[in-house]
């Protein structure tokens, strides 16, 4: 392998240095066949005991809801396919099926399920799929379903079976993407959107993530790894080029540590939300 | 074994459900408790907003039935016969009782009247007469509407009667509350003499502000106190001005030595009276006859013994030269500052038979306004002196607030008990009840009190240079009534 990236460097410097690297990114993340990553599906199972805690140390994620949530809705509403008399109500996910894929304990799977979603959660962590299915027990008579798997398991029976698939703050944890991205657009019906929130991969995003998110405990400790951060525009070429998809937004987010709230901003420095659609 | 293990966790749990069902436990979504006004809007309020359709509302009220509000027979009396418990309710709560379609009712059948001019004025006017500090707020528009509460709760009620989604349950005095610790449980309410309990996924405490519901929330710090004040309240007939241009639309208010005393006008000879004065004033008023009474109340709005004090009048004195001074350099935007203020104060001729009451007067303030499925509203989250007419205005804008944050919430697809949209509703509201509060807490200490400490002659001159001060300045009057008016500016 060592022999491979040595035979690589000469093209890669009639190049420049960015391109370079982003070959190099791809060509090692393409080693790795697993879109799951052991220590990564340990690190979250750890959080078991807090997740559903609304003060706990998840509460940016808890608070992150209302807005992908509504960029879910705002995005499948652009796509004409919620219902109109649906538009504006509880029932806005009637009948559309979605897929959560890394939903964890299942904060945002079961927000898109108490909006009448048909939704499938899937995740490679036992234990955060078990207090996720425990705590889906307050939701009555509600479409929402558990499984304990990863994508490319999942895949294999639920080929171009979905209108939606969301991956909100998961991406970041995958070492893999092309493969997990192409596994995900492949469990989408031709038209279907799908939606990724991810952290970027910038100095702004290191200072905030890693190092004050962290130290002052608004993320736990060893949550995130700034090396497996990706661009927006890295991400818009995967998702176009090897996924054949279009890119219909990308939009910025940032939060607010003290009145612990999420926002739009026109920069995407520090996470981002793409919303992108499989071609027909 | 796991999967068997959960699926029969979750059997028994659904299980449990039903047994809670058939027992001594109903669900409700939202239950409500305090039928009053601020209790019935936010029913009515929350039934009508289009993201919480279906979602089952309780409203437990401690009264008998009073749903059978007769508007019809209210408006053929000929003897207009007035409840002595009215508000003014402003601009945001009119908008807020237009939406869950309670104002119309009240304004097809004419039962409110608007304010068009304030006239506050203070004690000690001496010579002048009280003209050089008079305070008016007039506006293109209404600055208020007088409505019995009688009649708000009448539209309301009926509102709530064809609202399929609300359930009323009178003579259900909530007993007990428990509260959850995570947003896993459910709250629960007890009635008193009743064996049902009921459970709910919001608990909204408006009974009050002596809220069971308030005391129930976890850490909960309630900051009050009484202000050694009641007030008493009457229907009167004053004799009409024919020459006033908004005669029977002019709320008067004095700042009298003991406490304010305001005028609320009916129509133009009824006017509501809150009378605001120490216990013991209050127990000797009780104790007059209706005449005795009417002499009381008219020596109080015209000039008092004490104005023949030379100290006053110097204070006066003072006061009017600062007043003349200011309307000097302000006068470019004060046009109507010459216009002849006639009959100041109103005379009363006559007092409506057994409307005359009294209550004691307390500010209070809860610290949280929510907690794990509970939220507070109205009297039972605040309680502040009636002198500015607040009281319940700020009622109405937390039921206004809760709603738009419950909106918000329950479209996101949270739950509809989410601490998140609570805690955001705490926010919202406190940012908007606490100014209010303090200043009407502030108003009530320097105005609304007499003490031994300052002399009498300095406390006169700093609330009569205070209200020039505000009469001539508009900016601040803009302000006031601005604010008065509860919109956001």
């Amino acid at each position: 392998m060592i022999m491979f990236k040595f035979k690589m460097n000469p093209i890669a410097k009639k190049t420049n240095i960015a391109n370079f690297y982003i070959i190099f990114r791809s060509l090692t993340q393409n080693y790795v066949k697993e879109t799951v990553n052991a220590h990564e599906v340990e690190h979250h199972s750890n959080m078991k005991d807090y997740w559903w805690n609304n003060n706990g140390p998840l509460n940016a994620l808890h608070s992150f809801n209302p807005l992908r949530v509504s960029f879910i809705i705002n995005g499948l509403t652009n796509m004409k396919k919620i219902e109109t008399k649906n538009i504006g109500t509880r029932q806005s996910l009637e009948n559309i099926k979605i897929l959560d894929v890394g939903c964890g304990g299942g904060v945002l799977t079961e927000a898109l399920a108490r909006l009448d979603g048909h939704v499938t959660g899937i995740d490679p962590s036992k234990e955060l799929i078990t207090i996720a299915n425990d705590h889906s027990m307050f939701l009555r008579n509600k479409n929402i379903k558990y499984l304990n798997e990863s994508i490319e398991e999942h895949v294999i029976s639920n080929p171009e079976s979905y209108d939606a698939i969301v991956t909100s703050e998961v991406l970041e944890h995958v070492s893999n993407k092309y493969g997990f991205l192409t596994n995900c657009v492949d469990c989408l019906k031709p038209g279907g959107s799908l939606f990724i929130t991810t952290p970027n991969r910038t100095m702004f995003s290191w200072l905030s993530v890693k190092v004050i998110g962290e130290t002052f405990n608004f993320i736990p400790k060893g949550t995130h790894e700034w090396e497996k951060f990706i661009c927006p525009h890295e991400l818009q070429s995967i998702l176009e080029i090897n996924c054949k998809c279009d890119t219909i937004s990308i939009n910025g987010l940032s939060y607010n540590p003290f009145t612990n709230r999420w926002s739009w901003t026109d920069s995407t420095d520090i996470s981002y939300a793409i919303h992108a659609v499989k071609s027909t | 074994m796991m999967l068997l293990n959960s699926s029969a966790k979750r059997l028994y749990l659904s299980l449990g459900n039903v047994v809670n069902y058939s027992s001594s436990k109903k669900y409700y979504d939202i239950v409500i408790t305090g039928g009053g006004m601020v209790g019935c809007a936010m029913a009515c309020k929350l039934a009508k907003e289009p993201a919480l359709r279906g979602m089952s509302i309780l409203l437990l009220e401690g009264g008998t039935n009073r749903n059978q509000y007769d508007f019809n027979a209210k408006k053929n009396t000929l003897d207009n016969s007035y409840s002595n418990r009215v508000s003014a309710v402003n601009k945001s709560t009119i908008q807020l009782l237009q939406s869950v379609g309670a104002w119309q009712i009240i304004s097809d059948l004419g039962l409110c009247n608007a304010v068009k001019e304030m006239r506050i004025w203070n004690s000690g006017g001496g010579r002048s007469g009280g003209v050089n500090n008079m305070l008016t707020f007039n506006n293109d528009d209404d600055l208020a509407y007088i409505v019995e509460n009688d009649i708000i709760l009448g539209a309301l009620y009926k509102q709530i009667n064809e609202e399929q989604s609300i359930t009323v349950n009178y003579n259900s005095r909530v007993n007990q509350c428990s509260l959850p610790d995570s947003h896993k449980d459910l709250a629960t309410v007890k009635v008193a003499n009743e064996e049902t309990s009921f459970e709910t996924s919001l608990l909204i405490g408006s009974d009050g502000y002596g809220s069971k519901v308030r005391s129930a929330i976890n850490g909960q710090q309630y900051i009050s106190w009484e202000y050694g004040q009641r007030a008493v309240v009457a229907t009167l007939r004053i004799q009409s001005d024919e020459d006033d241009i908004y005669k029977g639309h002019v709320a008067w208010q004095k700042f009298a030595q003991l406490g304010p005393l305001a005028v609320l006008p009916l129509d133009n000879k009824t006017c509501s009276l809150v009378w605001t004065t120490s216990y013991e004033e209050a127990n000797r008023l009780a104790e007059l006859n209706d005449n005795e009474f009417i002499d009381a109340l008219n020596d109080g709005l015209s000039e008092e013994k004490e104005s023949n004090n030379s100290s006053l009048l110097l204070a006066d004195d003072a006061a009017g030269i600062v007043s003349k001074v200011l309307n000097k350099y302000c006068q470019y935007n004060n046009d109507n500052q010459n216009r002849k203020i006639k009959s100041t104060p109103p005379v009363v001729i006559d007092v409506i038979k057994d409307s005359r009451a009294s209550f004691p007067l307390g500010f209070g303030h809860a610290c949280q306004y929510v907690g794990q499925r509970v939220a507070l509203v109205g009297d039972a989250a605040h309680r502040i002196h009636p002198l500015a007419g607040q009281g319940v205005n700020l009622g109405f804008n937390d039921v206004i607030e809760l709603s738009n944050q419950l909106n918000h919430s329950v479209l996101a697809g949270a739950d509809i008990g989410d601490l998140n949209a609570l805690l955001n509703y705490e926010t919202a509201a406190q940012r908007h009840n606490v100014p209010i509060m303090l200043g009407v807490d502030a108003i009530q200490k320097i105005y609304g009190s007499s003490n031994n400490i300052v002399p009498p002659a300095i406390t006169t001159l700093i609330r009569n240079v205070g209200l020039s001060f505000c009469q001539s300045a508009s900016i601040i009057k803009k302000l006031l009534s601005d604010k008065a008016s509860g919109l956001p500016v």
